[in-house]
């Protein structure tokens, strides 16, 4: 049995939502159901991810929904790497008759509350990261985007058209909290926060929730919008991926993450190729991953995805349009969950000013260093 | 997937004279890679038009080593026990069908029923006027051709008309192990090469890397054909070379020419070949490949 999106909620981003994260969690899974014309009391499965606890268990949200019995509740201990990795699981457990209809969600005050930026991951490989002054998460994915940088001869004028890029997409979505359109002279004036990243290449942390409605396709036929296929999704951690959610100390190549592991598995899965792919919605925490994912799903060779971007490629009239909502660097950061939110929107044709011209496939990514997961969602045909 | 080494143009493996290529071909044995591929030119014409099909100059010098396929093939036979020894393509209409059906037979029974012959029908035509063959009707030819073949080892003694070849009550022995060769057409998906591969043929290689909905079609196409020829399309292969994908630095990238074949086998591809030219230039260098190309067409799973 496939499995299929019906639904989508969000909560409006702010930096200050002034109420708890249950609350925010409750309204966006209940704006999914609405948004699909399913009932609470037909949900038996929920999913969420949260980062040194800063989010609520699946549980209390189940309780404060009015769902009845859940017979499939999956908190897991992970960041970015989650959404598509629970949309996998989610519609595995439906194919495999443990639930019926599962929402996905992710709940959080990143701005007010827990700050990801800030955070200390005290794990058994912080003991080494820390004492020599290397502890904030942007340091690490920095780190990997100037080995990346180095080793497949790309700069920032790559960076920078990325960023711009999806200011574009962000200037047409009202959801985005970073909306202002900025040139590239503006890129270049702002400082290094961590060298290569400036602020404008860097996510912008809220408050917020954003949830989605995953069911067995003949279910999501039945409802209000047209399904988004589910033809592939996984998640994938390569050898020697740490000890711990920041650990990256003995990876072996920072010039590649988690995106070039799993590429073969989700088209072998969906029976399609890179070529078959329309449009791409990539976990951008910063600029940075999106050029790497775009290497190494092989949507660009490798060494090509900035020229590709500085080429307008990724644009809503480019060949692979990317970050639709302008991507984490605009809309927000809700580690990914808005990302798949958004390929469901494009795929389901509701884009609206934003909308991709072709949209019958996307290939969607959760995750920016030695683990992530990813999905491809198809039109139903 | 099956996986294949194409081995046409790979100087530095093979050597400038072909001096290595038992031990590549022993290699290739030793490894769990499914086919060991070869192509053919009689001649290159120094004029230098390129492919009516691809288009642009030959994408090799002039002088390049192209042995003899066959004769390639029962050589490397001699010391291999396993590996299928395929062309990609042979251009059949070059030589008299009695003679290419005879060393066709002749490699398939040295090599216990190994050989897969991958033909096409050629395209320069100064390489047929030197051969002594019009060519004009290539298409035709290279129909009449292999059911010319067809018959010599189906049947002994054979006869055969059509407009090109005929032969009436003669015997060409040795007969290939099981009585038939499996016959793989090249080109692209027009109607003539389908309606050839559902009448006559094991399977198609594609002249470039078709698109997945391109596949389908085809599959389509082929289905629908094989029906009305009355026969079960389930056996047919389709084996496409992979364009080598190459990294800014201009390096070949083996993981990311493989990457556009991960979904082909849902839409019917059966096998994939490489430029083996382009990742192993040494013997070490091949190991590594084809034990990185079988581990990829494993995961892939087999038809």
């Amino acid at each position: 049995m496939t499995a299929a999106i019906a639904g989508i909620g969000y909560t409006p981003f702010s930096a200050q939502a002034g109420r708890s994260v249950l609350d925010l969690a409750a309204e966006a899974c209940q704006a999914a159901l609405d948004d699909a014309g399913l009932p609470a009391t037909e949900v038996d499965g929920l999913g969420s991810f949260m980062v040194m606890h800063d989010s609520v268990p699946c549980q209390a949200v189940a309780t404060t929904l009015g769902i009845g019995e859940l017979r499939l509740s999956l908190d897991l201990d992970l960041g970015g790497q989650a959404p598509c990795h629970l949309v996998s699981l989610a519609s595995a457990a439906i194919t495999a008759g443990l639930a019926d209809s599962v929402l996905v969600f992710r709940a959080m005050k990143g701005r007010s509350g827990n700050r990801v930026g800030a955070m200390s991951f005290a794990g058994g490989g912080g003991q080494y990261r820390y004492p020599i002054g290397y502890g904030a998460y942007m340091m690490y994915i920095g780190m990997w985007a100037q080995r990346f940088l180095y080793e497949t001869g790309q700069g920032e004028e790559d960076l920078a058209a990325i960023v711009l890029a999806q200011r574009e997409y962000a200037a047409a979505n009202e959801r985005a909290y970073r909306r202002r359109l900025i040139t590239e002279e503006e890129y270049y004036q702002a400082p290094y926060v961590v060298e290569p990243f400036r602020a404008a290449d860097c996510t912008v942390e809220v408050d917020g929730a954003c949830a989605v409605l995953v069911t067995s396709l003949d279910r999501a036929r039945a409802l209000r919008h047209p399904p988004a296929v589910i033809a592939a999704a996984g998640y994938s951690a390569g050898p020697r991926s740490g000890l711990d959610i920041g650990d990256h100390l003995l990876w072996a190549d920072y010039s590649r993450n988690y995106t070039h592991l799993l590429a073969p598995r989700l088209y072998r899965a969906a029976g399609l190729g890179p070529a078959d792919i329309q449009m791409a919605e990539i976990y951008d925490c910063f600029s940075s991953t999106v050029m790497m994912a775009l290497e190494g799903l092989g949507l660009c060779g490798r060494g090509e995805s900035g020229g590709f971007a500085r080429g307008g490629g990724t644009r809503l009239d480019g060949r692979l349009p990317v970050n639709t909502h302008g991507g984490l660097l605009c809309e927000g950061y809700l580690h990914g969950m808005n990302t798949v939110a958004e390929a469901a929107l494009q795929v389901q044709g509701r884009g609206g000013d934003r909308q991709a011209p072709r949209h019958e496939t996307c290939i969607v990514t959760s995750g920016a260093l030695m683990d992530g997961s990813g999905m491809i969602l198809t039109a139903d045909r | 997937m099956l996986s294949g080494v194409f081995l046409t143009h790979a100087n530095e493996l093979l050597g400038s004279d072909g001096e290595h290529l038992l031990q590549v071909a022993r290699v290739l044995d030793e490894s769990a890679v499914d086919y060991l591929v070869v192509a053919d030119h009689v001649l290159l014409s120094a004029g230098g038009h390129g492919h009516d099909a691809l288009g642009g100059p030959l994408p090799f010098p002039l002088d390049e080593p192209y042995p003899d396929p066959l004769i390639t093939l029962a050589a490397a036979a001699a010391v291999t026990s396993r590996i299928r020894l395929a062309t990609g393509v042979l251009i059949a209409p070059l030589r008299p069908a009695p003679v290419l059906a005879k060393m066709a037979a002749s490699v398939a029974a040295l090599s216990s029923g190994r050989l897969d012959l991958g033909v096409g029908s050629g395209w320069q035509e100064e390489e047929f006027t030197a051969c002594g063959v019009p060519a004009a009707a290539k298409a035709q030819r290279l129909d009449d051709c292999i059911s010319a073949c067809k018959a010599l080892w189906h049947h002994c003694p054979a006869s055969f008309s059509s407009g090109t070849v005929s032969f009436e009550d003669v015997a060409c022995s040795p007969r290939p192990p099981g009585g038939d060769i499996p016959v793989w057409f090249g080109g692209r998906a027009i109607p003539a090469t389908l309606s050839r591969i559902a009448r006559l043929g094991a399977g198609w290689l594609p002249l470039r890397l078709p698109s997945v909905a391109e596949l389908r079609q085809a599959r389509a196409d082929l289905n629908r054909l094989c029906e009305q020829a009355g026969r079960d399309p389930a056996g047919l292969g389709i084996r496409v070379t992979l364009p080598t994908v190459r990294d800014a630095s201009g390096a070949a990238d083996l993981p990311g020419t493989l990457l556009p074949a991960a979904g082909l086998a849902e839409a019917g591809v059966t096998g994939v070949q490489i430029n083996i030219r382009d990742f192993a230039r040494s013997v070490p260098e091949l190991r590594d490949t084809a034990a990185a190309l079988h581990a990829f067409c494993r995961e892939s799973g087999r038809p």
